[in-house]
């Protein structure tokens, strides 16, 4: 494999991320970390914007397969690299909270995350899909334990980390059936050279799926979200709630319109379906009983998990368009939530306590309206940009006929509209001032960024979360547009 | 087109001031809020005279594409002649009233929330109006009633108000299924909601079976939005909200926005005899209906809120009988002249202390020179007296009945202008001529206010009774605000109609209405206008036998101890809807509430309550930290689909 111009333009945002995380610890060792540490977040920025520059010149598909047929940069992978782009991008400004002295590393972690995301959404082999996810996991793995102060933090990463390894140990699995059926790890060779009847493949795909499915927390692989969602600290809460489900649902689609030949593919997906459905109810139901909005998120994105592989079964490139589309709003609504409670956090108030948010509305009209707008993005209401994404959602699967699915759409959209609009009636709840709990001022941690910086950062991330939601919401048009011409199949 | 920029400002501007305004309402002192509520229309206004202006030289409509809705809809704006010329009003009149507010509401404690209110209404209406296609028409009409809602509900602490939003909300949502229906055929029909390819498609000659039920669904909404028969029952108790509300929601702009749905879609009704019929004939049994009615209440606001019910009947008439613009125009004059009288009625009410019971009114014109003149040229224009604006609107409408042939429509109509006078004369006798009542006669003697009245003290807010008399005791002069935009609805009421000397509004409206070929104007109709006008010095005269200083019937009419007759009660719909739908909805619901709801439906919820709690204390085994157990249900996951794929048959 010669390193070729053409390699290299496609390799471009994977390396500018990789050198933005490399720099980030140079400068640790260079700069005194007290006066050093602004600059970490201006690089980080500085390389998410810089793969996002690079990815322009790859839309026009001419240099879609490199490296051998091993990375696949079509517009389907520029579309989802761009969302995962934004979540990266927003992570790293909601990360201007932490205090610990640690976060150079944090960050580098989070930019080779962003890398594995990236190359699982423009993988065009099985090699490169395990590799991206792997790459992603064990960052993740890692950034999970990130939260010292956190009892819980360490006992999350390392049941993440071991049902994490027990699913891609499946993954492996199912890739190495099919490719002893096929003989080829390219995806453009298994869609030619697979053998749906054989049961090695059946099993090979069902496998490969359940690995698939453990990364977007479908039921019953979603054990570990909660957990995982309450103990990580809450800018990667963020992350791994909008990035992981992107670059696992792009994987997805990418390896089963390879993998699943048209023609059985109603069988071959059901399995599929029926996870899909289960996660949306049993996301909305146990949503009811929670009283953090962590882990509420939690629960919600299994059940948005779900909602998204409404967008599977057709196959269809108005049901991937879809999928996408409804990524994008759910990356901003998930963003500005946790936006949200960082917010709270960084104020020394126990953010993401429900019982906390009681009577938000006579504190911080504000941060209450929006909060309140971000939770009928989650319930799917217009003027959101969750209303499009779902109304298209629903489209593509009257579309290839999913009644499962739509069945279990219009249940779990009952039920989990109660979740959402429980937690916006607690914020207009009136409640005397005492019985609220304010912590006694935010722990000082060794590394702190001054308090009027915290907020910008937050800030920008709640703003730029309302717009964006608000803009998929009334102009979906142009947004629509762009994704027809990214995503064919 | 260079101003096609203006038209999504048009409409944003308000809406911004509403966000604004409804933000620092409490931390803005209440000039700032005067101005930049009042300042924003102004703004729209001046816009819309621009378009106007540009639209009179170029006769080119102009569009605004703004986004697009995925497949089903490309979703713009469009200022067309008759866009335009409802625009007008809907600023223009906006505008005052906004003004008029400055100086009524200003001792409101929530000015604030009035003034954004007022604001999201007018953005609201403009939506309405200058969409360019039915789903817009749909949002704007949902936002207007919205608005209304909120406006009528104004005084929150007023359980009477509460219930009149209630009921004008329930009552439009009824329309509003209406309304919803007929869009929803007609994409069924055509497959889009624009305007211009609907029309263009009926232009061919397509669809034409299913016009008539289109037209009877979307004339369902026009119907409970303009408070026609039999859906009008709301619209005398929304006169709960404040003056200025009665007069810009309830009288001028949103209750005639039933006229602008089917004046928009004429060639849905053109085409549609039998939709068309229903418009005309609700048209004219609700003027006559309405007329009748005020003429027998005795509060000035529901006298007036009839009169407005009565006055759109003429525009539903008109529209019926595929006279568009002959309802257009007189849309516009009544639009000033029914302003100007509530408006004017906001500043009589003053002088009786929130008092609206005009058997205790009386020999105003004594007291307040301004009043007598605005309100009496407001009602000589309402009555078609030449040469005020409503003559000749209401002229071209009879005109229309005459000649169309349809001499039921026209012999009600008559009757209608008729008794128009009569209540007319009934309500300006009772109020301004003859001596003072009793109940007031020491008020007013000892207030002595030289020019007129106290300024508004919200008296809307305190009810009828609650207002202490002494509050009053020095008097302050209405506020320039409030008599400035009182005079120049007045000066309008007066020439407003003389654009109809040489048909200008026909020439300026004839390009909204190309399928009907080219439209003349018939000049006025002075044999119709003539007997019109003989009829209601007839029924004036009568009323003034009856109800003047020295009339017959003027002492036993305002005997407060009189029993409620039958046009008091409003020829009892509310009883016979009561007995009809509400107690009936009511029994049901109370059953549904004590077996189904707390029998079936509680019982289902626990039942799901209890299951997720199982499922709840299930996933609290699994969190109590052994990942083995996590692991166990992966690995049950994992069996099953195994065994899925094992035995699928491909």
């Amino acid at each position: 494999m010669n390193f070729d111009l053409q390699n290299f333009t496609i390799a471009a945002p994977l390396l500018a991320l990789a050198a933005g995380a490399l720099v980030i610890l140079l400068l640790d060792l260079l700069i005194p970390a007290k006066a050093g540490q602004g600059l970490w977040y201006i690089f980080g920025i500085l390389s998410v914007l810089l793969a996002g520059y690079y990815l322009i010149p790859l839309w026009d598909g001419q240099m879609a397969p490199g490296f051998g047929g091993a990375m696949m940069m079509d517009r389907f992978a520029v579309v989802f690299s761009l969302i995962l782009l934004l979540a990266a991008g927003l992570t790293l400004l909601l990360s201007v909270s932490r205090k610990e002295e640690d976060k150079s590393g944090y960050l580098a972690l989070l930019l080779w995350g962003a890398m594995g995301m990236i190359i699982m959404a423009s993988s065009g082999s099985l090699m490169t899909i395990f590799l991206g996810l792997e790459l992603l996991s064990l960052a993740l793995y890692v950034a999970v334990a990130f939260d010292p102060t956190h009892p819980h933090a360490r006992e999350a990463a390392l049941k993440y980390f071991v049902l994490g390894s027990l699913a891609s140990a499946f993954m492996l699995f199912g890739f190495a059936l099919v490719y002893g059926v096929t003989g080829t790890m390219s995806l453009a060779g298994i869609a030619k050279a697979a053998i749906p009847q054989t049961l090695y493949y059946k099993v090979g795909i069902g496998m490969a799926m359940v690995g698939m499915a453990f990364k977007l927390a479908l039921v019953p692989f979603h054990s570990w979200a909660p957990d995982a969602y309450e103990g990580a600290p809450t800018a990667i809460t963020a992350y791994m709630s909008v990035g992981t489900k992107a670059a696992a649902f792009a994987v997805m689609a990418r390896f089963l319109v390879a993998a699943v030949p048209a023609g059985v593919a109603g069988k071959y997906l059901l399995p599929l379906s029926v996870l899909a459905a289960l996660s949306m109810l049993l996301g909305a139901t146990v949503g009811i009983w929670q009283n953090d909005l962590k882990r509420l998120m939690a629960y919600s994105g299994i059940a948005h998990a779900g909602y998204l592989i409404m967008a599977i079964p057709g196959l269809s490139s108005d049901g991937l368009t879809a999928g996408a589309y409804y990524l994008a709003a759910y990356a901003f609504t998930a963003m500005g939530i946790f936006a949200v409670i960082s917010l709270l956090e960084s104020e020394g108030e126990p953010g993401s306590s429900l019982a906390n948010l009681n009577g938000l509305w006579y504190r911080r009209p504000g941060l209450a309206v929006s909060l309140a707008f971000l939770m009928f993005g989650l319930a799917g209401l217009p003027p959101t940009g969750g209303f499009i994404g779902k109304f298209l959602l629903a489209k593509a699967a009257v579309g290839s006929g999913s009644w499962i699915l739509l069945g279990a759409l219009v249940l779990s959209t009952g039920i989990s509209a109660y979740v959402y609009l429980r937690v916006v009636g607690a914020l207009i709840k009136k409640q005397p001032e005492h019985a609220r709990k304010v912590m006694a001022g935010a722990e000082v941690g060794a590394l702190e960024l001054p308090a009027g910086t915290v907020r910008a950062g937050i800030l920008a991330v709640l703003v730029i979360a309302l717009v964006g939601l608000l803009l998929l919401g009334v102009v979906p048009g142009p947004v629509l547009e762009f994704l027809k011409v990214a995503i064919r199949v | 087109m260079g101003s096609a920029w203006m038209l999504p400002a048009i409409i944003a501007i308000p809406l911004l001031s509403a966000a604004v305004v409804g933000l620092f309402r409490n931390s803005w002192s209440k000039t700032t809020i005067s101005w930049v509520a009042s300042g924003s229309v102004g703004i729209s206004f001046a816009m819309v005279l621009a378009l106007f202006y540009n639209f009179t030289q170029t006769h080119e409509a102009i569009t605004a594409p703004l986004t697009t809705w995925g497949p089903m809809l490309n979703f713009g704006l469009l200022a067309d002649a008759l866009s335009l010329w409802w625009m007008l009003v809907v600023t223009g009149c906006g505008f005052l009233i906004h003004v008029y507010s400055t100086g009524y509401m200003r001792d409101d404690e929530s000015f604030g929330r009035f003034m954004a209110k007022m604001n999201f209404f007018i953005f609201a209406m403009s939506l309405l109006v200058l969409s360019d296609n039915f789903a817009g028409l749909v949002m704007g009409w949902a936002n207007v009633g919205l608005a209304s809602y909120l406006l009528i509900g104004f005084y929150i602490k007023k359980p009477a108000a509460m219930s009149a939003a209630i009921k004008a909300f329930v009552m439009n949502s009824l329309g509003e299924v209406g309304l919803v229906a007929g869009v929803a055929y007609i994409y069924k029909t055509f497959g889009t909601l624009s305007y211009h390819e609907v029309f263009k498609a009926i232009g061919e000659g397509k669809g034409l079976a299913a016009l008539n039920l289109i037209g009877i669904l979307l004339l369902i909404g026009a119907i409970a939005k303009s408070a026609q028969l039999p859906l009008h029952t709301w619209l005398p108790y929304a006169m709960e909200g404040p003056t200025p509300v009665s007069a810009l929601i309830h009288a001028a702009t949103m209750v005639t926005a039933g006229v602008y749905l089917v004046s928009r879609a004429y060639p849905i009704y053109h085409n549609a005899e039998t939709a068309a019929m229903f418009v005309a004939w609700i048209g004219a049994l609700g003027a006559l209906f309405g007329a009748v009615v005020a003429a027998g209440q005795n509060d000035i606001k529901r006298v007036l809120a009839f009169s407005t019910l009565s006055q759109i009947g003429y525009m539903f008439l008109g529209n019926g009988l595929g006279a568009y613009t002959a309802a257009d125009f007189h849309f516009l004059t009544h639009a000033f002249f029914k302003a100007a009288l509530f408006l004017c009625a906001g500043i009589v009410v003053h002088h009786y202390n929130g008092d609206q019971d005009i058997r205790k009114m009386g020999g105003l014109w004594k007291e307040d020179k301004f009043a007598v003149w605005t309100f009496g040229i407001g009602a000589l224009a309402l009555i078609g007296i030449f040469p005020f604006a409503g003559f000749f609107s209401k002229d071209e409408i009879l005109a229309a009945a005459l000649n169309s042939q349809q001499y039921a429509l026209f012999a009600i109509a008559m009757l209608a202008a008729g008794m128009t006078a009569f209540y007319n004369v009934r309500l300006f006798s009772l109020v301004f001529l003859g001596t003072p009542h009793m109940a007031h006669a020491k008020d007013l003697k000892k207030a002595h206010r030289p020019v007129a009245v106290a300024a508004a003290h919200g008296h809307d807010a305190q009810g009828h009774d609650a207002h202490g008399h002494d509050a009053h005791g020095h008097a302050h002069a209405t506020p320039a605000a409030m008599t400035w935009s009182v005079g120049i609805l007045a000066v309008l009421s007066v020439v407003g109609g003389l654009i109809a000397y040489p048909g200008w509004q026909v020439g300026f409206l004839k390009s909204s209405f190309e399928l009907l070929g080219e439209l003349e104007h018939e000049g006025i109709n002075w044999a119709v206008a003539g007997s019109a006008m003989g009829l209601a010095l007839i029924f004036g005269g009568i009323s003034y036998y009856l109800y003047g200083p020295n009339g017959v019937r003027r002492d036993a009419e305002r005997n407060l101890a009189a029993k409620p007759g039958i046009l008091v009660n409003m020829f009892y719909f509310d009883a016979i809807y009561d007995a009809l739908i509400v107690n009936p909805v009511l029994a049901v619901g109370d059953f549904c509430a004590n077996i189904g709801d707390a029998k079936l439906i509680d019982g289902a919820v626990d039942g799901l309550g209890k299951l997720s709690a199982g499922i709840g204390s299930g996933l609290r085994a699994l969190n109590s930290g052994y990942v083995r157990k996590y692991a166990l249900t992966v690995f049950a996951g994992v069996a099953i689909m195994l065994v899925y794929f094992i035995f699928m048959q491909v």
